[in-house]
């Protein structure tokens, strides 16, 4: 009866933490695309401050972000957008916007891809 | 390389554990799902310790599912004999007074010397003398000698014997260490221990390995006299 409780336990902490990390992962990535957004729309307003304003949003978030989701991804995978982002602060100064366009469009596509891949798809259990 | 120390430290502390929740069996002769388990449960465990770019979870949340998956199993097979046979398979006879059942060894895909083998680790040399030989789901095989091959045992020869409970002796002084359940076990009080111990010039201290029965038969190994100074 003691191992059936235990059981029943893991099973919980399984599944929760599994709905936990897929949410989570859902909703990272909403909010970096609202992020991202929001600074090609400062970007092509040519509003430097806005954009400025954004982009250390962007980073805030990530820095907060990357703590908790670092339990359930590869450290690859997320150390890569971190290193994206690193970068847009100072292509905001340096006023490259070709380059900080590129930059923003790798962490969008980045983030997506990690959201898509961990989706409860036929897809990706193959 | 210290995140390497304490992820193994913890790995090994999660497969401990879940071993001990899959059960003795596990340790021991292993049924077909048992050693599919293990062998994927070691593979996870290696996954998060070779490589830190896993996270831990990623290798302790499969292990937890492997465990909950064969304790289910465990539980269905328990109660279905039918899902018992599927999971584990049937024991298969392949002796049968003294003739090899050569069908269910090509069935088996056991040679002669599969057979030979397992019957000489059963101390049986001959095939003659067996009266049933069977192959377990696990793999082993367990040979019921012919009445003529047996050994002599005391029951043939209508000897008396103790009481198999009384004569199982039980460790009750373990290196120095009094072990009060094995002295309960054996009904004895530790004022008869102090009485044996006196009777002798001794202390608990003194004692390595002391060993009683229930009909109070004992054997002392003192300790070294090395050891017995550092104590």
């Amino acid at each position: 009866m003691k191992r059936i409780v235990i059981i029943i336990i893991m099973l919980g902490f399984c599944i929760a933490f599994s709905a936990y990390s897929r949410i989570h992962t859902q909703s990272v990535n909403d909010k970096i695309s609202a992020s991202v957004s929001r600074c090609i729309d400062a970007m092509e307003a040519d509003d430097p401050d806005a954009l400025m304003q954004e982009v250390d949003a962007l980073s805030d978030f990530w820095d907060d972000e990357e703590d908790y989701i670092i339990h359930f991804l590869r450290h690859a995978q997320i150390d890569d957008i971190t290193k994206s982002i690193a970068r847009l602060r100072a292509l905001t100064v340096g006023e490259d916007y070709s380059e900080l366009m590129a930059e923003l469009d790798s962490v969008r596509w980045q983030m997506d891809h990690i959201n898509r891949s961990e989706r409860m798809i036929f897809q990706n259990l193959l | 390389m210290g995140i390497l120390l304490i992820r193994t430290i913890l790995v090994y502390i999660i497969v401990v554990f879940s071993l001990r929740i899959m059960g003795k069996r596990q340790l021991g002769e292993l049924q077909p799902s048992e050693l599919v388990v293990t062998i994927l449960v070691s593979n996870l465990a290696t996954l998060s310790i070779e490589d830190t770019n896993v996270p831990l979870l990623g290798s302790i949340l499969p292990i937890f599912m492997l465990v909950i998956c064969e304790v289910a199993v465990s539980l269905i097979t328990l109660k279905s004999n039918r899902a018992r046979k599927f999971i584990s398979g049937n024991p298969r006879i392949v002796i049968r007074d003294g003739v090899i059942d050569q069908k269910e060894m090509r069935n088996l895909r056991w040679s002669l010397d599969d057979l030979m083998e397992q019957l000489r680790t059963s101390n049986i040399f001959d095939i003659n003398e067996v009266s049933l030989a069977v192959v377990e789901t696990s793999g082993n095989l367990s040979a019921y000698q012919k009445f003529a091959a047996r050994n002599l045992t005391p029951e043939m020869m209508n000897l008396p014997t103790p009481g198999e409970a009384d004569s199982a002796t039980q460790i009750i002084i373990s290196d120095g260490v009094v072990v009060e359940d094995a002295l309960n076990y054996c009904n004895l009080r530790p004022e008869w221990l102090q009485r044996v111990l006196d009777s002798k010039s001794l202390t608990v201290k003194d004692i390595f390995l002391m060993t009683c029965n229930r009909q109070a038969n004992y054997n002392i190994v003192l300790r070294e006299p090395s050891r017995r100074k550092q104590k």
